[in-house]
């Protein structure tokens, strides 16, 4: 079975380990020049952006980090997009189409054993590509949080890119893949449900991390930096009054004009505004969420997914049709 | 595939079955019936053939036959009643499942498979697989064992698929109307092959067909479907032997019509042609009528026309 399950898919998992080879390559490289290039350039870890020098070498490690990382924000659309369309969907569908499960069906396996092994050798595969894929890109994100450069790990760009949550959204796009081919028994039609499907679930959670937990408040009274760390994941700020009615930041202008003027980036005029019973609130997730957001997210894909599979599953081994 | 089994399975009063207490029963459907989304393809389908057949399985398209033999390869299940298959139900377990081999409509293989990955398929995926039965087969054939299946031609590739069907080494080999769409070269080699491989290996056989004549002469068997429905179940010498081509005076058919049953009843002005079925060893002795054997092919016609005439072993079994 595990001869018959590799040679029906070698394609994919040859072309996906090749893929996964070249991104490899590219994200070594990336990472070996930046790390070249702090070793050189980078000025004392407590440096101040205000600082030229300081500001120079953020912005360019900045260039560099996004250079690559939009690349990568595609990534985390395309690739469980790809594995669910190609890994997934021919799985059954295929066999369906061209009435090979006839053949199948009715060797000396029995028609669970098969799926189990189709299913259990193709979904561990999937897996382990996520995982390859974020242990990847967790070194090459490494190579760039060296102070003073900070690296967000909420970051759009990458935080499908890291932890559990390739291998989530891969084995969530094989399954529903599989599913699909399961219940529409035509390859295209599953495959473009699933590039659909992904690309639904991929836009809609894009921003979801921010409510996956109550964000932390802070409530400013005094003048002070960004109350959020480096490392957080930024949700909101706004303005309150003394008697907590929100305030948008146009809204407390308007209200200020008259008292404190209307040039902004003073210090004084921060002063005078918080003097006049204003408070600044910032909303933020503490970088100690990023497992508890990671895990949230692929039990948000993973359990429709498996009771998708289930039920396509089901109705696969009942000898229907 | 004891005779113990055989007796066990008719023994206890279940009716008297005619067929020879030595060889036992290959295929046994009882009141099967299979319907798909509110139509029924098949109906109350009761059958029972010995083994060491082969099988033919006639209908006009639409009767059932595809359905029959889907049931009875395990692919889908019965919507009532139940399918045997050397006494054990069909069904899927790896057991039942090497018992029987199926060969589907259209000859399905991996296209993209070479021949010997093909031969690779069957051995993996089966315990009782016959490698040196295979080869040799397509050796036989000169079908080339590094080529693509999807490159061989339509016979060869049928060839493929009845070697891999064989090499299972089954008890009994289904094949869903494995002679169309191929040219009449390839259908006189498939059906020599196969019988040649009914001789090696006692395989039984069931194949279906909406062409009689591609079978008359490999089948001992027939089962006619009309409608999902088995209208008959016999051996082809005795359904031979026990149906007539009867011609005479028409005055004289309605007395005539009277004494057996007709299948078909044809007349002119002058001249009546009944197809009868005469009882074993009630011979005509009226000089008046021209009595003349029939054909499997005009048999089946006759059949076919009137769906509700029968022709089952004496008596079936009993339903219960």
């Amino acid at each position: 079975m595990l001869w018959l399950t590799w040679r029906q898919h070698r394609m994919q998992v040859l072309l996906t380990t090749a893929l996964l080879a070249v991104l490899g390559v590219v994200l070594l490289i990336s990472a070996l020049g930046t790390a070249e290039f702090a070793a050189q350039n980078a000025p004392a870890p407590e440096c101040v952006a205000d600082t030229p020098a300081c500001s120079a070498y953020l912005g360019e490690m900045n260039e560099r980090i996004r250079t690559v990382g939009e690349l990568l924000g595609w990534l985390s659309l395309l690739a469980p997009a790809v594995i669910g369309a190609f890994w997934g969907a021919p799985l059954l569908a295929r066999e369906f189409e061209q009435g090979t499960h006839q053949l199948t069906w009715t060797q000396s396996v029995t028609r669970r054993r098969w799926l189990a092994a189709k299913i259990v050798g193709l979904g561990a595969a999937v897996t382990l590509g996520g995982l390859v894929l974020a242990g990847m890109v967790e070194p090459w994100l490494a190579a760039f949080d060296v102070p003073p450069y900070n690296v967000d790990r909420f970051d759009m760009s990458w935080f499908r890119l890291v932890g559990i949550l390739p291998a989530a959204w891969w084995l969530s796009a094989f399954v529903l893949g599989m599913a699909t081919g399961a219940l529409f028994r035509r390859t295209l039609s599953a495959m473009a449900v699933t590039l659909a499907v992904c690309a639904l679930a991929f836009f809609g959670l894009l921003r979801a991390p921010s409510s996956y937990a109550t964000p932390e408040r802070v409530v400013q009274a005094t003048v002070m930096d960004d109350p959020a760390p480096d490392d957080s994941l930024y949700v909101t700020s706004y303005w309150i009054d003394g008697s907590g009615v929100k305030y948008t930041s146009q809204e407390r202008e308007l209200a200020l004009a008259g008292p404190c003027g209307t040039d902004q980036t003073t210090k004084k005029y921060a002063k005078c505004s918080f003097s006049h019973g204003y408070r600044q609130v910032t909303e933020f997730h503490p970088a100690d969420r990023f497992w508890q957001f990671q895990w949230t997210e692929a039990g948000i894909l993973l359990i429709p997914a498996l009771a998708l599979g289930g039920v396509a599953v089901r109705r696969t081994l009942r000898p229907r049709i | 595939m004891t005779v113990d089994r055989t007796v066990g399975m008719f023994g206890g009063g279940a009716g008297e079955f005619t067929a020879p207490a030595q060889s036992p029963t290959a295929l046994e459907a009882v009141r099967l019936a299979k319907r798909y989304r509110g139509t029924w393809a098949l109906r109350d389908c009761t059958l029972s053939v010995p083994a060491g057949r082969v099988i033919a399985l006639v209908g006009p398209n639409g009767a059932g036959k595809s359905t029959f033999l889907h049931l009875v390869a395990g692919l889908i299940a019965p919507t009532r009643g139940s399918v045997r298959i050397f006494g054990e139900p069909v069904g899927q377990r790896a057991e039942a499942l090497a018992r029987v081999a199926f060969l589907a409509q259209d000859k399905p293989l991996y296209d993209g498979f070479t021949v010997a990955e093909m031969l690779r398929f069957g051995r993996h995926l089966n315990p009782g697989w016959d490698d040196a039965l295979a080869r040799q087969r397509l050796a036989e054939l000169d079908i080339p064992l590094n080529r693509k299946v999807g490159k061989l031609s339509g016979g060869q590739q049928a060839q493929v698929a009845l070697t891999i069907a064989v090499a299972k080494r089954p008890d009994l080999l289904v094949m869903d109307e494995p002679l169309a769409n191929l040219d009449p070269v390839a259908r006189h080699d498939i059906m020599r092959s196969l019988m040649a491989a009914v001789a090696e290996t006692q395989l039984t056989v069931v194949l279906s067909s909406h062409v009689v004549s591609d079978l008359t002469n490999a089948c001992d068997w027939l089962v006619v479907l009309n409608r999902g429905q088995v209208q008959i179940s016999g051996e082809v010498d005795e359904l031979l032997a026990t149906h007539r081509m009867l011609s005479g005076p028409t005055e004289l058919a309605d007395g005539m019509a009277a004494r057996m049953p007709v299948i078909s009843d044809s007349r002119s002005e002058r001249q009546a042609d009944l197809l009868v079925r005469t009882g074993p060893g009630t011979p005509l002795r009226d000089p008046r009528w021209k009595v003349s054997g029939v054909s499997l092919e005009e048999l089946v016609l006759a059949y076919l026309r009137r769906p509700d005439a029968t022709a089952l072993p004496r008596p079936t079994l009993t339903t219960t």
